[in-house]
């Protein structure tokens, strides 16, 4: 019971930071499997489930471009940040520290 | 790669037209790519069951499909919820009145309890799936269009009486309390006129009032137009209950219905309308006002057609009341029709002249209700 209450406070808490870390490594040109590789070294998991249909509703939004490229005789699709994507990347990361700062002051009193 | 294009085959079906070509091709690399790890430890490719296995992990053909979707993945997302399970509520509320008051009059018009309780439940039951089903539609489309209510941001704290229905069951409780007569007598005995009116208006639930005028008006309007049906009450039945009808049997009764059809129809849904108007503006004391004086009015008109104008006049038009018990067959202790209907539509004239007093009253002086 406790082990699945954290699990889903812990999904909640989770599920803002893979979009930020989606974006912030999309800064440079991946696709799916390259940029899940990249997550997870940076200690961000995350399901090809859950990747792929969030990179398509974040390039639906306008916050990433992509393209079909052959690369090991496989099409693939690229994505990468666009204009509008860099510019809401700036904000989520403004907003990102403030709540960083005050969390820190919470945790240390 | 059979398997593969079963299982991408599946998720395309499910997947809207114009993307599934895209989505599909990004969806085959993904899975390749997974493939390709387990096929380089195991230096073989992958055997059908293995393949099943890593199909199973990337999740059930609907799930995947329904990730790619746009738009709530709800059918009423956590910011209508709270509103669609109140309206529910109530409409089922009123369903169940509507359902109770049917196997009220079908068990005394019928006799048939057995019957009539087994279309009750049958009815409550399919009524109340009804509801909730086209609630929810409602609230889908809301939610699929991303329709903007405009109640939610403009809602005022004076019109959140309509959440009485909330405490009707206190109310019910409070009614069923062994010290209720003593309850109730105090509060005549101690407060001035106004205030007494006033402390008991408030221990009732004018959610309650409201439904229940709904519900007997939807009742009403339905037994009118037919969809209801209680039983035909004729000549033997009404000399069974004691009843004599003399000539008022041999009246076309279709004649009279039709008369008074529309009429009678606009009466039923004007007090449907009043209820929901009650329910939704509690304090809307004067738009209750006009409702009970048209009611009255359409009840005089009613009456008066019937005592006058109508195929029954010849019956119970007579110069004075006393002079009907004489068509009263004298050999049996029977009741004769006509001086009843005369007494029942001599009760009406009374209560519609009561009604428009009463909402003229309302009308003019709301703040003493």
């Amino acid at each position: 019971m406790e082990g699945d209450l954290y699990e889903s406070l812990r999904m909640e808490l989770r599920r803002g930071s893979l979009t930020l870390g989606v974006l912030v490594r999309l800064r440079e040109e991946r696709y799916g499997y390259t940029l899940r590789q990249a997550l997870a070294a940076d200690g961000l998991e995350m399901e090809e489930s859950t990747l792929y249909p969030l990179l398509r509703r974040l390039e639906t939004q306008g916050l990433l471009v992509s393209e079909w490229r052959e690369e090991e005789k496989r099409k693939k699709r690229f994505y990468k940040l666009s204009a509008d994507g860099e510019a809401m990347l700036l904000r989520l990361l403004a907003e990102w520290r403030r709540i960083s700062i005050s969390l820190e002051k919470i945790i240390e009193f | 790669m059979d398997l593969l294009d079963i299982y991408l085959r599946a998720v395309g079906g499910l997947l809207p037209k114009a993307q599934r070509d895209d989505i599909i091709a990004e969806l085959r690399d993904m899975i390749l790519t997974r493939i390709e790890g387990p096929e380089a430890e195991l230096g073989r490719p992958l055997t059908e069951a293995e393949l099943d296995a890593l199909l199973h992990e990337v999740g059930h053909p609907l799930v995947v499909a329904a990730r790619y979707r746009e738009g709530p993945q709800h059918l009423v997302g956590p910011t209508l919820y709270p509103y669609w399970a109140f309206g529910v509520k109530i409409a089922i509320a009123i369903q169940a009145a509507i359902a109770a008051l049917v196997f009220v009059i079908r068990s005394l018009s019928t006799g048939d309890v057995a019957e009539a309780f087994g279309d009750a439940v049958g009815s409550a039951f399919s009524g109340a799936i009804s509801i909730i089903g086209f609630a929810t539609l409602v609230i889908w489309i809301v939610e699929q269009r991303g329709v903007k209510l405009d109640y939610l941001n403009r809602w005022r704290v004076r019109d959140l009486r309509v959440l009485d229905l909330a405490f009707w069951n206190d109310h019910a409780k409070r009614w069923r309390a062994p010290d209720f007569a003593a309850w109730n007598f105090d509060a005549f005995r101690g407060a001035g006129r106004q205030g007494v009116g006033r402390g008991l208006r408030r221990r009732r639930s004018s959610a309650g009032q409201a439904l229940g005028t709904i519900a007997g008006g939807m009742v009403f309007v339905l037994w009118w137009i037919g969809v209801l049906q209680f039983g035909r009450v004729d000549a033997g039945a009404l000399r069974e209950m004691g009843i004599e009808p003399g000539g008022i049997a041999t009246l076309n009764w279709h004649v009279i219905k039709s008369g008074l059809f529309w009429v009678l129809l606009i009466y039923g849904l004007t007090t449907v309308a009043e209820g929901v108007v009650r329910l939704v503006r509690p304090d809307a004391v004067r738009a209750a006002g006009a409702f009970t004086i048209v009611e009255g009015c359409m009840m005089l008109s009613i009456i008066g057609w019937l005592w006058i104008a109508s195929p029954l006049s010849a019956y119970i038009s007579a110069p004075a009341l006393v002079d009907l018990f004489d068509h009263m067959p004298k050999e049996t202790p029977m009741v004769a029709l006509a001086p009843l209907l005369a007494f029942v539509f001599l009760v009406w004239a009374l209560a519609g002249v009561i009604q428009i007093g009463w909402g003229t009253w309302k009308a003019l002086r709301p703040e003493r209700y």
